[in-house]
């Protein structure tokens, strides 16, 4: 995984309370226990934060995955 | 990862095997503003059931817009202020609705605290014109007239504490009007609904108002964020709602009588600059430019919190007569050797030098706050006496105030005149325990300290003094029932119930009001509901003296008995032995305590020799 990857899975991880390893790039949000649209709120807070990010709320509701998430929230991008 | 998570993670396993997180994570909570850490260790601690040590507490949460995560981070706050809290929360979208609901389980007796989430748009209309800016400020003002009064209405009938806050101005509405003479218009009418906010206290005890809008121009965080706004209706970032959980905390640990009562400061770069013993009385940094400045403020600060009854002690690695010496001779001293009620100088562990002081001061180390720039002894202190609050004072002075004031630790309510003399009461302490030596028994030295108790009935006066004691005496509390305020005041008035009072003095000074009782006054049998009384007075027969003053006043009214009640907790032992000490037999025992009785046919008066009983 990149680095922004990994940086977006330790967020997801936190965010909803799971264990890093069962997190991959494939991985499709809405399969995920917990997620809502509070969550997904929280999972954008936490990530502009921590990643130095700030992202477009429309690109950010059409992610489905988690490499879709890194792929828009790559800083620099 | 971080050491964020690091936290986070020892929270969760403390959480996991049903344990209360160790303090140093609790610390590291307390003093964290950050709104990613918070929410998440309020979510773990949301399955803390086992509750050991910390003190249980009902917060009821009421807002004009999403809550969001608010419950998460009051919860955060709160466990690290040592209390643990139970929330209801009223259903979204029903503010006004809910506030007219007198039966609403969100305004029930048991509740400690109802906070109320304020957001702009509860105030706003729907839509305005631009061009009757006018209008948009009447409807502003209404919007705040009507809320104000249906807020002091449900304080008046429920008598529920309400916890409410100042609200930021929309900055979209100000920068939308042009005429920057009807955008001050805009902005003052602002100002007034914050200040009709802020003036609700004055009218009903039981409101308090924090003053978020202050709090948000020093913390550097964004109060809104546009996209959680118009998304959620989620009216404030994270971080902001952090400003407002610390303010719940602050304000619950305030009336749970939580709060710290004593500041221990260290000498060498915390109220000075530079190492006395290296540098000499003449060489240390205070007062004059920067850095001494800020050392100078910071003595300014611990007067001032001094003024307001914390009282100040020492604990300083040095030459006990250097530290004398710098503290009465140097010209730009403030806190002169007679500010501090207890002082520690010397080279052993700070721990057992604030252990030992708060022994002299007849208080719990966990009532101390200590101040020091050494990590070594910071950790030495919390490793040792993890229930002391530890402030760091390392790093540049300009912040040592700011770090002393910003927890709000010494946070009481309502400040009382006992609250003011304080210190002074606890310096005499020090020199009473002096004079002791001197007498071959004590009841000569007893008799010797002429001790005058003083017993008054409540009046509208002695409420809140006796509210205070009955929040914040946990130790010699014979029911652990906690009249507040309201309910005090509302006893007093009443003429089946007799509420009062007493203060004592003696030959070293006068130590206010340290005792009240509620007492069901009417009938065969009087009962006593509850009486507590400071521990600091306690060993002078004073307890005794009260007893006899009320078995007095249940005899000249014609009852036959009188009734106590002794319920058991974690810290009132102490106590367990008033109703047998003062003979009364123990008539009945089971789950919520032991009842005592005393008959008062031929009951010799109880009220000890060395004491002199005046009705005030």
């Amino acid at each position: 995984m990149s680095d922004t990857q990994q940086a977006v899975v330790a967020v997801v991880a936190d965010v909803l309370d799971m264990s890093e390893d069962d997190l991959h790039p494939d991985t499709e949000f809405s399969s995920l226990e917990d997620w809502d649209s509070m969550a997904a709120l929280e999972l954008l807070m936490q990530l502009e934060s921590q990643l130095k990010v700030k992202l477009d709320l429309r690109e950010f509701h059409t992610v489905r995955t988690v490499g879709e998430l890194a792929a828009l929230a790559k800083p620099g991008k | 990862m971080s050491a964020i998570s690091e936290t986070v993670d020892n929270i969760k396993s403390a959480v996991r095997d049903g344990r209360v997180p160790a303090p140093a994570d609790l610390a590291a909570l307390a003093d964290s503003r950050d709104g990613a850490l918070l929410r998440q260790a309020g979510r773990a601690l949301a399955k803390l059931t086992e509750a050991d040590g910390l003190r249980p507490v009902r917060v009821g949460l009421l807002a004009t817009a999403t809550p969001g995560p608010l419950e998460q981070l009051v919860r955060a706050t709160v466990v690290a202020g040592g209390m643990l809290p139970t929330f209801t929360a009223a259903d979204y979208g029903a503010f006004d609705l809910t506030l007219t609901d007198a039966d609403n389980p969100l305004f029930g007796a048991e509740q400690d605290v109802v906070f109320c989430l304020l957001d702009d748009s509860y105030f706003l209309p729907k839509d305005w014109g631009g061009a009757d800016v006018d209008a948009l400020t009447e409807f502003v003002t209404e919007r705040a007239t009507a809320l104000c009064g249906l807020l002091s209405a449900v304080a008046e009938r429920n008598g529920t504490t309400l916890l409410l806050h100042t609200v930021p101005a929309p900055t979209e509405v100000l920068d939308t009007i042009v005429s920057w003479r009807q955008r001050a218009a805009f902005a003052r009418c602002w100002a007034k609904l914050n200040a009709a906010l802020l003036e609700l206290p004055e009218a009903n005890p039981t409101i308090a108002v924090a003053d978020f809008t202050s709090a948000l121009a020093e913390a550097a965080v964004a109060a809104r964020d546009d996209r959680l706004r118009r998304y959620a209706d989620l009216p404030y970032t994270d971080d902001a709602l952090v400003l407002l959980a610390t303010e719940v905390r602050r304000f619950l640990q305030a009336k749970s009588g939580l709060s710290r009562k004593v500041l221990a400061l260290d000498l060498d770069n915390t109220l000075w600059g530079g190492v006395l013993g290296e540098v000499g009385a003449e060489g240390v940094e205070l007062g004059g430019l920067y850095p001494g400045k800020c050392y100078k403020e910071l003595q300014r600060t611990a007067l001032r919190l001094r003024d307001q009854g914390v009282i100040l002690v020492l604990a300083s690695k040095n030459d006990a007569e250097h530290v004398d010496a710098a503290l009465r001779d140097h010209p730009e001293m403030l806190l002169r050797p007679d500010v501090f009620s207890a002082t520690a100088v010397n080279w052993s562990p700070k721990a057992g030098n604030l252990r030992q002081m708060a022994g002299e001061l007849d208080l719990s180390v966990g009532s101390f706050v200590f101040l020091d720039d050494s990590q070594f002894e910071r950790g030495h202190v919390a490793d040792e006496l993890p229930e002391v609050t530890v402030l760091p004072a390392d790093g540049d002075p300009a912040y040592l105030t700011r770090t002393l004031v910003r927890g709000g630790w010494f946070d009481t309510l309502d400040l009382t005149e006992t609250d003011k003399k304080r210190p002074g009461l606890y310096k005499v302490r020090a020199e009473r325990s002096q004079f002791a030596g001197g007498f071959g028994s004590s009841e000569d030295y007893l008799a010797a300290l002429d001790i005058t108790l003083s017993v008054a009935r409540a009046t509208p006066f002695e409420v809140p003094r006796i509210a205070q004691l009955a929040a914040r005496t946990n130790q010699f509390n014979l029911t652990g029932v906690r009249f507040s305020q309201n309910e005090t005041a509302q006893l007093a008035e009443d003429p089946a119930h007799l509420v009062f009072s007493w203060s004592v003095k003696d030959r070293f000074g006068d130590e206010g009001v340290v005792g009240a009782a509620w007492v069901a006054a009417d009938g065969d049998t009087w009962r006593a509901l509850n009486f507590v009384m400071s521990c600091r007075v306690l060993g002078r027969g004073i307890e005794l003296g009260v007893l006899g003053w009320l078995a007095r006043q249940a005899k000249a009214a014609g009852a036959s008995a009188l009734e106590g009640r002794f319920v058991p907790s974690a810290r009132n032992s102490v106590a367990a032995q008033l109703w047998s000490k003062a003979g009364f037999d123990l008539t009945e025992e089971g789950a919520d305590g032991k009842i005592f009785t005393l008959h008062l046919d031929n009951v010799e008066d109880l009220v000890p020799a060395w004491v002199r009983v005046e009705e005030r």
